[in-house]
């Protein structure tokens, strides 16, 4: 009976194993996948980043072998990305993936595109055309679990600054909305001053020292850019230094771990939305089956000096900042966190090109 | 009949050809050698797309390459009347901004509401565009300095009108790019449309008075041009076509976007320049910049099916605009040895 039960469980291991090896050998003797990613700009560390990390994820783990991706960049106009999209439409991809400059201007090359039965997916700085899926950060989320993480190191209760980010750009008042939104759920923590740190370091560090200098006391900084230059300004001034939020970049990471009594949430927009858009299309490709949903949020985790469970998004995910491990002295500034989707395993110097 | 008169007088062909009574070939060639230099870049660089590139000498290819240049063609027709005039627009990008968000938010389902803010759009057009060349004459000032103004404007009322890319157009005048009528679409008709426009009007007293006072502002003036009136109408007609362009562009974009036109100024100027046109006004032709313009798209295609960097294209367009400005300056050196 025993061993009756034991032939059993073999035999179901081993049908279990040659379906699996079936699976895979399928899969190797298909002809790899033709994917295009159009991206409309590479003048950032993002956008070179989320290139390298698309070309790494399908060249290890597993996606190897199972796509050619072609990348093709345009110099940041409407007019060229339609230009250059029309011209991978002819060459009959199996899929696109877009990151686009313009959330409508694309729509009808796009429709296009869908109509000749590719498989499109725009990501990132996505599309409105319902046709094409649209992989990008919960930007609802991310404001709101960081303003959630100020009130509780506030216990709250005290005086914050707030960075409104760049004039007349929709992603700065989303997110000055959303800190707000959290904000004030708290009648004991006042916004005390305004600044437009432009999500660059040097207009974020004078801003906040502006405001330092008007406000004696200022317990905590709600930047939209990469947080240290707010510290920085906190050291220059000869402040305590007070909890402050901003954006994974390395060197925001870098700062927060070397600065005595530094406490950090770095929210992400991950530069793997790239390697995410490919999967998905690997995906639909592979099952034939589009996702019910057309938005598809990409959730990348926290990194921060001080983990804490959220109430406003349960399960949401924190890592704790360690120098090495997700934080890398020797790396790119620019660098943004983390680096890696889970179900592959890149590096920071891949990420970087630094290798 | 003095405008007449002062035309012929500042064509220089005519004034070669009275000097020299038999056919100067030598002259005539050289006088067209930015044109030609166009042309042998276009075969070249078709040639080279073709030979990488399955069916690209078909009636599709053509379609395609046309609908992607037609909004820079149109853009361009209206600078080249402009440089021909002797002056720059560059209130274009802030017209064809200003005209696509009008029509993303104006156009509706029903073809005749759609059909005036249209007409509205182009009446528009010829109207900044006129007030552009009043200022430019009652004032006296410097053309770039005026329309670097008045593209300045025109874009921040498009961003009033619309703050963000968006806004939509009917599905049927998005459409209206793709309509084929014996195998061709509708940009192939309109860019034989314009070579059309061009054949007629650089020969009608008004295209004729145009060329004249950019040749020679001065003695046209003196013959009895009415420089406002010229620049009203150089002006206006530019402002015309950069209202077409928008107009067309959103067949391609299906959208307003109150910072797009800015990426047709410089191209407008570059398409133009590698046809042939000269920047110091008097010398031109619709076809050269036409021809340009194609050239200046067929790049971005060169530099796809080469598998190359998309830096490439950039690198490319320069290399090439220097060579037509080189084939221009020997053009126009040739021509004055000629004429002393």
């Amino acid at each position: 009976m025993k061993k009756l039960s034991r032939n059993i469980g073999l035999a179901a291991l081993a049908a279990t194993m040659m379906a699996v090896g079936m699976q895979a050998g399928h899969a190797e003797d298909k002809k790899p996948y033709t994917i295009y990613l159009s991206n409309n700009f590479v003048g950032n560390d993002w956008r070179q980043q989320m290139e390298r990390v698309a070309t790494v994820s399908v060249n290890k783990g597993p996606l190897k072998g199972r796509v050619d991706l072609k990348i093709e960049n345009v110099e940041n106009t409407v007019q060229a990305q339609i230009n250059s999209l029309n011209n991978i439409i002819r060459q009959k991809p199996d899929a696109i993936l877009v990151d686009a400059g313009s959330d409508s201007a694309l729509n009808p090359t796009i429709k296009k595109a869908c109509d000749a039965g590719i498989v499109v997916i725009s990501f990132d700085q996505v599309v409105t055309e319902p046709c094409a899926l649209a992989v990008a950060s919960d930007w609802d989320r991310i404001p709101s679990v960081m303003a959630e993480w100020m009130a509780t190191q506030l216990g709250g209760k005290g005086n914050i600054i707030l960075d409104r980010g760049l004039a007349g750009a929709p992603i700065s008042a989303q997110l000055q909305g959303g800190y707000e939104k959290v904000l004030a759920k708290y009648p004991d923590i006042k916004i005390v001053g305004y600044y437009n740190g432009n999500y660059a370091l040097g207009p974020e560090q004078s801003g906040v020292a502006a405001l330092l200098a008007a406000n004696p006391k200022i317990d905590g900084i709600m930047t939209q850019g990469y947080g240290s230059g707010a510290i920085q300004a906190l050291k220059d001034a000869g402040r305590p230094i007070v909890p402050v939020v901003g954006f994974s970049y390395n060197v925001a990471a870098v700062t927060c771990a070397q600065t005595q009594g530094a406490k950090c949430i770095l929210g992400s927009n991950p530069a793997y939305l790239s390697s995410e858009a490919i999967k998905l299309a690997v995906d639909i490709l592979d099952t034939g089956k589009k996702p019910a949903e057309r938005s598809v949020s990409v959730k990348g985790d926290f990194v921060t000096t001080d983990p804490f469970e959220s109430k406003l998004y349960p399960g949401t995910k924190m890592i704790k900042i360690a120098i090495g491990e997700n934080a890398f002295p020797d790396q790119a500034p620019g660098l943004t966190l983390p680096i890696t989707p889970d179900w592959v395993e890149i590096t920071a110097a891949e990420a970087a090109g630094s290798k | 009949m003095t405008v007449e008169r002062t035309a012929e007088m500042a064509q220089r062909p005519a004034e070669v050809k009275s000097v020299n009574p038999g056919i100067d070939w030598r002259g005539r060639a050289l006088d067209r050698a930015p044109f030609l230099v166009a042309c042998l870049m276009l075969a070249l660089i078709v040639a080279i797309y073709g030979s990488l590139q399955s069916g690209v000498f078909t009636l599709d290819e053509l379609n395609l390459d046309t609908a992607a240049a037609m909004t820079l063609m149109l853009a361009a027709t209206g600078q080249t009347i402009v440089l021909v005039r002797g002056g720059i627009d560059l209130s274009i990008g802030g017209m064809i901004s200003l005209g696509t968000v009008i029509a993303a938010t104006r156009f509706t389902d029903d073809p005749s509401t759609t059909a005036l803010w249209a007409l509205a759009i182009l009446a528009l057009g010829f109207g900044i565009g006129a007030l552009n060349g009043l200022l430019i004459s009652l004032l006296k000032l410097q053309p770039f300095l005026v329309t670097l103004a008045t593209w300045s404007i025109l874009n921040g009322v498009a961003m009033i009108i619309l703050p963000t890319d968006g806004g939509s157009i009917p599905s049927w005048w998005v459409g209206f790019a793709s309509a084929q009528f014996i195998g061709l679409t509708s940009p192939v008709w309109m860019l034989l449309a314009l070579l059309l426009f061009w054949w007629w009007f650089h020969a009608t007293r008004v295209g004729i008075t145009i060329q004249a006072s950019g040749s020679n502002e001065k003695s046209a003036f003196l013959s009895g041009v009415s420089i406002t009136r010229v620049n009203l109408v150089t002006y206006g007609l530019s402002g015309l076509f950069a209202a077409g362009a928008a107009l067309f562009l959103v067949t391609q974009t299906g959208a307003g976007s109150p910072t797009i036109g800015k990426d047709y100024i410089l191209p407008s100027v570059a398409a133009a320049v590698i046809g042939g046109v000269s920047l110091f006004g008097g010398r031109g032709h619709l076809a050269g910049t036409l021809i340009g313009a194609f050239v200046l798209t067929l790049i971005g295609n060169l530099v796809f099916v080469l598998h190359v960097s998309s830096y490439w294209q950039p690198v490319a367009s320069g290399v090439i605009l220097l060579l037509s400005v080189l084939a221009s300056s020997i053009a126009e050196k040739a021509a004055r040895s000629r004429v002393q």
